[in-house]
């Protein structure tokens, strides 16, 4: 009758101002997170790639049917969109591989600006090592003292009606935007407003 | 899928029982927020908590990507609904919210695979939820006096202020047409 489907939606604390965060979205349609603690990163344009040459011939409304998923989920899925938990492991186990092989370590890490600024100094002529790294250290006190603390959300969760599969970059958003409005109602109940 | 045996059933005698609370005659149109308000459920603008240039942000990276959510805080249920939507579409999911929590479906299934958040949901609850909200907005009474006055399916959907594909559904799978025509 719709399009929409209910999910229920886990939000973890994976914000951008964590140094070592690395956005979900890149350029290549790859979703996926990843932290300082080794969290991982899921490959969904690998899983598109696997599936449309798994079908091959087989029309996508037919291949829908044998994975028991709608035709626009499988169509979105190819194209690299974040399946819900149910039709992700229906497709894993149509595919017959395991929905682990998706997710894959994470080799980058993203350089933090205060190992920029130091790198730079230690790089200039005209600073001795000793003066570059007084320099470095005033500035790290200063970047400690004012740059904000990641915000660690706790994990929050909520029935949500949304389109039955995610874009790539819609995901990330979606997953913010859901945090801030359960902050706000939190607030908003503590006050009595609600 | 399909829904247990007797639920369908089951969804129009509480539909019937909820506007009696409600003092709604059965043909009467049945407003959600104005059920929230009596089962003391808030209902919430999604502009009202975030900044609507986000959600139209999001809206366009991807059309429909999100219609609503009911979020539990406090042991409290609140609906927030996403005002970019018509009111037709809004009175759906807000009727398909509601019939979560009378449904008393209860957010069990959070799954965290290798860090990474999931959707999940269950298709059987899903589907019991969109039978009781439609049941809710257009129970068979309704459908059935709009049939006897032949009112069309968009008739239907303007004076009760539902989308055209609910109005549609609701007519076509409570079978009215058929009882009128016998």
């Amino acid at each position: 009758m719709s399009c929409h489907s209910c999910f229920i939606w886990a939000l973890f604390s994976k914000h951008a101002t964590d140094p070592l965060f690395v956005s979900d979205v890149t350029e290549d349609g790859v979703t996926g997170s990843s932290d300082a603690s080794g969290a991982e990163q899921i490959d969904l344009a690998q899983l598109g790639t696997i599936l449309r040459e798994r079908r091959g011939t087989l029309s996508l409304r037919q291949a829908a049917a044998e994975v028991g998923v709608s035709f626009s989920t499988l169509t979105r899925v190819e194209a690299g969109a974040q399946p819900d938990l149910t039709s992700f492991t229906l497709i894993c186990g149509w595919l017959g591989v395991s929905p682990a092989q998706f997710f894959m370590p994470i080799a980058e890490r993203r350089v933090t600006p205060m190992d920029e600024v130091i790198a730079h100094l230690s790089a200039d002529p005209r600073l001795e090592a000793d003066a570059a790294s007084k320099i470095a250290s005033v500035l790290k006190n200063m970047y400690d003292v004012l740059a904000k603390a990641p915000t660690q959300r706790p994990v929050v969760a909520c029935h949500l009606r949304a389109a039955s599969a995610l874009r790539p970059g819609v995901p990330h958003r979606l997953n913010s935007m859901l945090g801030a409005m359960h902050d706000k109602l939190a607030e908003r109940v503590a006050a009595g407003e609600l | 899928m399909t829904l247990r045996r007797g639920f369908k059933a089951e969804a129009e005698r509480e539909a019937a029982r909820v506007r009696k609370e409600l003092d709604l005659a059965p043909h009467d149109r049945l407003d959600p927020r104005q059920l929230a308000k009596h089962l003391s459920i808030a209902v919430v603008d999604a502009s009202d908590l975030v900044d609507i240039a986000d959600l139209e942000e999001l809206e366009r990276l991807q059309a429909f990507a999100f219609s609503a959510a009911t979020f539990e805080i406090e042991d409290r249920s609140i609906i927030v609904v996403n005002p970019l939507r018509m009111i037709g579409r809004q009175n759906s999911d807000i009727a398909h919210e509601l019939a979560h929590v009378m449904l008393k479906h209860v957010l069990s299934e959070i799954r965290e695979i290798d860090g990474m958040p999931f959707r999940t949901c269950k298709p059987e609850e899903e589907e019991e939820a969109t039978a009781f909200g439609g049941a809710l907005l257009l129970p068979r009474p309704l459908l059935l006096s709009a049939a006897r006055r032949q009112a069309t399916v968009d008739e239907i959907s303007q004076q009760y202020e539902v989308t055209t594909e609910m109005a549609r559904f609701r007519y076509n799978s409570t079978g009215v047409a058929k009882q009128l025509g016998r």
